[in-house]
């Protein structure tokens, strides 16, 4: 593949916006959830492409090990937000048997 | 070939991503989520990065996805016969504002990150690519790959390993505490 | 690895507490307050052998380096680990025997997450540690969530939800814009930025900023501060309240001063920018409240802003000064809300109506209530003033004449509502007549602060000295 990393890069920002775009619209606690792993996918292609740009650089082709290390770490922390985060989802529809936000506003001024 | 392949799976990835947003049955959000961490691993494929692209479906498809399909199974959320439009603001605990201003945001990060690409372009992506291209095998011939990753991770990140470990543990600990039904207190 | 495993011992003692915990509580399951005590006398003498373990050095490639900085942070999270233990032991064995465990080993994962974050310098360790602070706090939010007094709305789960989903945005924010910062510069050491930085990495340290912003609740990202702090458990938001933001602080100068230190004129604006909103925000807003969690809640935006504040000043004195300023508040605001728990731990919730008239009920926790709410408004002789006049006068120092003005005269305002508070413990009358029924543990946690807040008030100058010596581990010289 010829493409050059720049196209990777902003395919990655295209991906982040629209998970940040879904963060705020969307009111299904769980979709926004989706939204948030979304945006660290976006953070991970990042990494790649990165990585790629440093990796295609180096005379010799040795391969720029930070961004995939990067990118393990990433999906770890992903997989870890996922599983608190439903959990806290289960917890708070328990209690209110709902999971939108706009349900979720007793907090407030 | 596999540049045409590229753009291809990236536009995919990009309706996709639109569709976890767009969709109204949290199921089709799941599958549309779904679709795009499969696009992604391909492109993780076509740029070199074979274990990301394994890692990329074992543990977003396989393990994280079918989280999240459980607890919609699980919780019952299919899209009631009046679902509300998407006319207010995800983060409405917090703000009510309309789904006009969110939208600027959204664009204007992507205008600012898409510009400051560009703008990087001159100095260290072109210089990147005046570098003689090498294909997916000039790559994967390296001793880079998985033995490079593992030398790296035990060695120089192994500090940061023992930690997102001690994450993890943590995180199991948590998730029964979060989970669990509360016996009754028979005291 | 053994050549360096030895800086990690109280570390390593902390998550051995941790899984101790666990165990026990699996294998052979105890009500009261056994566990409580035994997590707290351990985390003493963690505490007490940091006076004596004393290693010093740097992992191999720099990942982590264990110096002055690294060892004042430890005892400052130590500090506030056992007070938070100590003041959560009677709320415990009374609203969940059976699931008291967890709570402490959660505590205590999350606290060798800031031990180890204090002395992280490369990004990949960092947002590790980061995560393992956080991740254990968004779920001690919503603990116990079945229970509660009947009277008040049980609102711990709505709590940990919004305090997790600003926090795993605000993560991902951090971790997108590493990825820009590490790809462009090509190493994971935080202090790779160097001078004249790729536009992309301009880009990419604004989005690891406002990550950090959420986290230590700084004016944009504060909305979720007030709500946490009134929906969660309040001896939890005692410490959720101290030693995080104490952890944010320090990574955002281990960040800013320690990494990026050569082209501070990028990020200075954008850091002096979110001191003063936080000041002006957070005073502000805290005038109408009514629930004295919220009102706390909106301090604590406030203060953070006069943290910030000297953090801006970029010298050795200002960060030393940031670490006194942190120090004393770590000791104020879990006192403040140790003491507002006890007042509402017979029912009735946190409305300031529900403290009047504390001080003719119990007259030892109406003062130490006053002598705490001194010290947050920045009153002689207690910690907060020297804490107030030490960051302003560094800030004059450094150059920023306006933003001291405006602090100094948002600090009145902020001695205002203190003071309301006060006046209505001591004037107002209440429905209720008998004294405030507290634990021994409360008791002993609250006068644990108060003597470190009068006593660092009527002699600063061994911590002072503590500050600045960590100080000159991130920024060397005056």
């Amino acid at each position: 593949m010829t493409v050059p990393s720049s196209h990777l890069l902003i395919l990655a920002a295209i991906l982040f916006s629209i998970g940040v775009a879904g963060f705020f619209l969307r009111r299904n606690v769980i979709v926004v959830l989706m939204c948030i792993e979304l945006m660290l996918n976006a953070a991970n292609l990042s990494f790649l492409a990165a990585s790629r740009m440093h990796s295609l650089d180096t005379p010799g082709g040795r391969i720029d090990l930070q961004g995939p290390i990067f990118a393990i770490f990433v999906i770890v922390v992903a997989a870890v937000e996922a599983a608190v985060g439903l959990a806290l989802v289960i917890a708070l529809y328990r209690r209110k048997q709902t999971v939108s936000l706009d349900d979720v506003v007793d907090l407030k001024d | 070939m596999a540049n045409a392949l590229f753009y291809l799976v990236a536009a995919l990835s990009v309706i996709a991503a639109a569709g976890v947003v767009l969709f109204r049955n949290p199921i089709s959000n799941v599958l549309s989520l779904l679709f795009a961490f499969f696009c992604l691993a391909t492109i993780y494929l076509l740029a070199g990065f074979q274990f990301l692209a394994a890692t990329q479906i074992l543990v977003y498809a396989g393990a994280i996805m079918v989280l999240f399909l459980f607890v919609i199974m699980l919780l019952n959320l299919a899209p009631g016969p009046n679902a509300p439009e998407l006319e207010r603001v995800g983060l409405a605990m917090f703000l009510r504002r309309k789904s006009g201003v969110t939208i600027v945001i959204a664009a204007a990060l992507l205008i600012l990150g898409t510009s400051a690409v560009l703008g990087t372009h001159d100095t260290a992506v072109q210089a990147a690519e005046a570098m003689p291209k090498k294909g997916l095998d000039a790559i994967t011939a390296t001793p880079g790959s998985s033995e490079g990753l593992a030398g790296e991770m035990f060695g120089r990140y192994l500090l940061p390993f023992e930690a997102i470990s001690m994450l993890l543990l943590a995180t199991a600990v948590a998730v029964v505490v979060l989970a669990k039904r509360s016996r009754p207190e028979n005291s | 690895m053994s050549a360096w495993l030895h800086l990690f011992t109280l570390e390593l003692a902390v998550v051995a507490i941790a899984l101790l915990v666990l165990l026990w509580d699996a294998f052979a399951p105890a009500a009261g307050r056994a566990v409580g005590w035994t997590t707290a006398l351990l985390l003493g003498g963690v505490f007490a052998a940091s006076f004596f373990v004393d290693g010093r050095g740097t992992v191999p490639h720099g990942v982590f380096v264990r110096d002055e900085w690294v060892v004042f942070h430890e005892r400052l999270f130590l500090a506030a680990g056992i007070l938070g233990v100590l003041g959560s032991i009677d709320w415990l064995a009374t609203r969940t025997p059976k699931r008291q465990a967890e709570y402490y080993a959660l505590l205590l994962f999350s606290l060798a997450g800031m031990m180890l974050l204090a002395g992280a310098r490369d990004w990949i360790l960092l947002v590790t540690c980061f995560e393992l602070m956080s991740m254990p706090l968004y779920v001690l939010c919503a603990y116990g969530k079945q229970d509660g007094p009947a009277s008040e709305p049980k609102l711990a789960a709505e709590a940990g939800l919004k305090l997790f989903i600003t926090g795993a945005a605000s993560s991902g924010l951090t971790l997108f814009g590493l990825a820009l910062v590490v790809g462009m510069t090509g190493t994971t050491h935080v202090g790779g930025i160097g001078a004249n930085p790729a536009p992309l990495t301009i880009v990419g340290m604004l989005f690891v900023l406002a990550g950090f912003g959420f986290k230590v609740g700084a004016v944009p990202f504060h909305m979720w501060v007030p709500d946490t702090y009134q929906g969660a458990p309040t001896p939890f938001v005692a410490f959720l309240s101290v030693a995080p933001k104490a952890a944010g602080l320090a990574t955002l100068a281990i960040v800013l001063l320690g990494g990026w230190s050569a082209d501070s004129s990028v990020w200075l604006p954008v850091l002096l920018v979110l001191a003063g909103a936080s000041m002006v925000v957070g005073n502000l807003f805290a005038l109408p409240q009514t629930d004295a969690r919220r009102l706390l809640g909106f301090s604590g935006v406030a203060q953070i802003g006069y943290a910030l504040l000297a953090l801006g000043a970029m010298s050795r004195g200002g960060l030393a000064m940031t670490l006194f300023f942190v120090a004393t508040y770590v000791f104020t605001n879990l006192g403040v809300f140790f003491v507002l728990h006890a007042a509402a731990e017979e029912g009735g919730g946190h409305s300031l109506a529900r403290i009047a008239g504390l001080s003719r009920r119990s007259p030892w926790l109406g003062g130490a209530l006053l002598v705490f709410l001194l010290s947050l408004a920045g009153i002689p002789f207690v910690a907060g003033f020297w804490a107030k006049l030490f960051v302003f006068m560094e800030a004059w120092n450094a150059g920023l004449v306006g933003l001291v003005v405006l602090g100094v005269a948002l600090a009145v305002i902020g001695l205002y509502y203190y003071l309301t508070v006060a006046r209505s413990t001591y004037m107002a009358d209440g429905d209720r007549t008998t004294p405030v029924p507290t634990g021994f543990a409360l008791r002993a946690a609250i006068l644990v602060c108060l003597i470190f807040v009068v006593g660092l008030g009527l002699w600063p100058r061994p911590l002072v000295e503590a500050a600045d010596r960590a100080a000159a581990g991130i920024v060397s010289g005056r």
